[in-house]
């Protein structure tokens, strides 16, 4: 099981860069977010996600996170935990690019940097051309509305923010050629505005994803009293 | 040019006699030729179109949005070149809530610059609000209580409601959330598609003017040009509009 981050010197460089970010007027606003983002149920989930992934044994390279938010708990745990080398973060608030750029600068890298070229050579040769173990990219972009084709192939899709949107059915039905493996999460706490579209089960959260071959389906109670609803499948 | 200003009125909330009132004031705050059309869902009038129903089966009512989904119809009606169903090609058009008071001429309205289409930018809203909520669909900083466009400018609306309509209603909690976060762009204003009208044009009776500095509430201030009522909370006290008409 994994239950921690390793919180190397690097880690503490770029999440110190983010305390640095909310000093300007222009970010203020980000900082309830920020924390959050940081809390010890975001932690949870995130140990949850990883260590069901790494008892499933699943070979994992590349992962593309739907609505992924800071990716500031999932990157590390991926990259660390499963050895991922290429992380995409899509989301479709702006100033998510900023910060989860900011927590994550060690892997960092922009659309330009990688245009046109072929991500499997990227990888196979990481340490050569980048010298990082694994690229993280961000970009502003509404999964629901918009395909993802044009970002390449990956060998997870991982989205823990089921219930702040539509059912990833539909998400499928714009992403047809991806023969990849889900890793989805939602939750049963209706009390917030934003959560648009909870579940009460595993099984329901199945359904909504047209998952027909579940590796792994679980709940957990979180630290806040939340039920926490978990699917691995294709 | 044809000048047009619109309204809409569908079920109970408001009765005829807002539809009338409305007419009224526009009447005696335009000084330049417009024809006066409501949308309505009892047409009677000849100036009255009746609003179409083909969104009705793609909205879910019992998920307790209010979604004015209804105003998208005007996007559309009457708004391809050659469709001259009620308006002539190149019109301009002036969409008015009907719990609105008018101060000054709406003349202004028509001659503004129709680069692009103008709704009311929110600026009793906190824009650190606006920001740290946009994720969570609330502070909505536009308010589509008045809208200004010309011929078919505000098609690629509708057509985007068309085509996403179960995703869109199902998603966003209001029209005015949906344009906030496809239309509009709060970090750059001035790059949305919809452009906000500026300070001192429009303000709210519930809500203020401009954040932070003048914010008091349920103020006249004729200056401006017109008066917003609604209110999201659905707490209107519409004794209290009634008796600024």
């Amino acid at each position: 099981m994994v239950d921690h981050i390793k919180f190397t010197t690097e880690i503490a460089e770029d999440w110190k860069s983010v305390l640095s970010l909310l000093h300007h007027d222009e970010y203020n606003h980000c900082i309830k977010r920020i924390r959050d983002a940081s809390s010890t149920s975001q932690l949870q989930s995130k140990l949850w996600l990883v260590s069901e992934i790494v008892n499933l044994n699943i070979d994992v390279e590349k992962v593309v996170l739907l609505a992924g938010w800071y990716a500031n708990f999932i990157t590390p745990l991926l990259i660390d935990e499963l050895g991922v080398k290429y992380i995409l973060n899509l989301d479709s608030d702006p100033d998510v690019k900023t910060i989860s750029y900011k927590f994550n600068k060690r892997y960092k890298i922009d659309h330009d940097q990688i245009e046109n070229q072929d991500m499997n050579h990227i990888i196979r040769n990481l340490r050569e051309v980048f010298d990082v173990a694994c690229l993280y990219r961000c970009e502003i972009h509404n999964v629901m509305f918009e395909p993802i084709k044009n970002y390449g192939d990956f060998d997870l899709i991982i989205n823990t923010s089921c219930e702040h949107m539509f059912p990833m059915s539909r998400f499928r039905k714009l992403n047809r050629s991806k023969n990849c493996i889900y890793v989805l999460q939602s939750s049963n706490d209706r009390q917030y505005d934003d959560h648009i579209n909870c579940v009460d089960s595993a099984d329901e959260l199945a359904d909504q994803a047209d998952i027909v071959d579940t590796m792994y389906s679980g709940e957990m109670k979180l630290s806040n009293n939340m039920t926490r609803y978990m699917v691995i499948g294709k | 040019m044809m000048n047009n200003i619109l309204c809409m009125k569908w079920g109970d909330k408001y009765d005829d006699s807002y539809v009338e009132k409305l007419k009224e004031q526009c009447e005696a705050n335009c000084s330049i030729p417009f024809k006066f059309w409501c949308f309505t869902d009892k047409p009677e009038k000849d100036w009255h179109i009746p609003i179409p129903t083909t969104l009705d089966k793609f909205f879910d009512e019992e998920r307790g949005f209010f979604w004015a989904y209804r105003k998208c119809y005007m996007f559309n009606h009457g708004q391809i070149p050659g469709d001259n169903s009620h308006f002539p090609d190149n019109s301009k058009f002036l969409f008015l809530d009907l719990d609105v008071i008018i101060h000054q001429d709406l003349k202004y309205f028509f001659e503004l610059p129709n680069d692009k289409p103008w709704i009311v930018r929110g600026w009793w809203n906190d824009i650190h609000m606006v920001k740290q909520n946009y994720a969570k669909h609330k502070s909505t900083p536009l308010n589509s209580s008045a809208i200004v466009w010309k011929s078919g400018q505000m098609m690629p609306v509708w057509e985007h409601v068309k085509k996403h309509n179960e995703l869109i209603f199902f998603t966003y909690a209001s029209l005015d959330n949906y344009f906030a976060h496809h239309w509009y762009d709060p970090w750059n204003e001035d790059d949305g598609f919809l452009q906000g009208f500026p300070q001192g044009d429009i303000y709210s009776w519930y809500k203020g003017n401009v954040f932070p500095d003048d914010m008091e509430l349920k103020k006249l201030r004729l200056g401006h040009k017109i008066c917003l009522f609604n209110n999201s909370k659905e707490s209107n006290d519409v004794g209290e509009l009634k008796s600024l008409w």
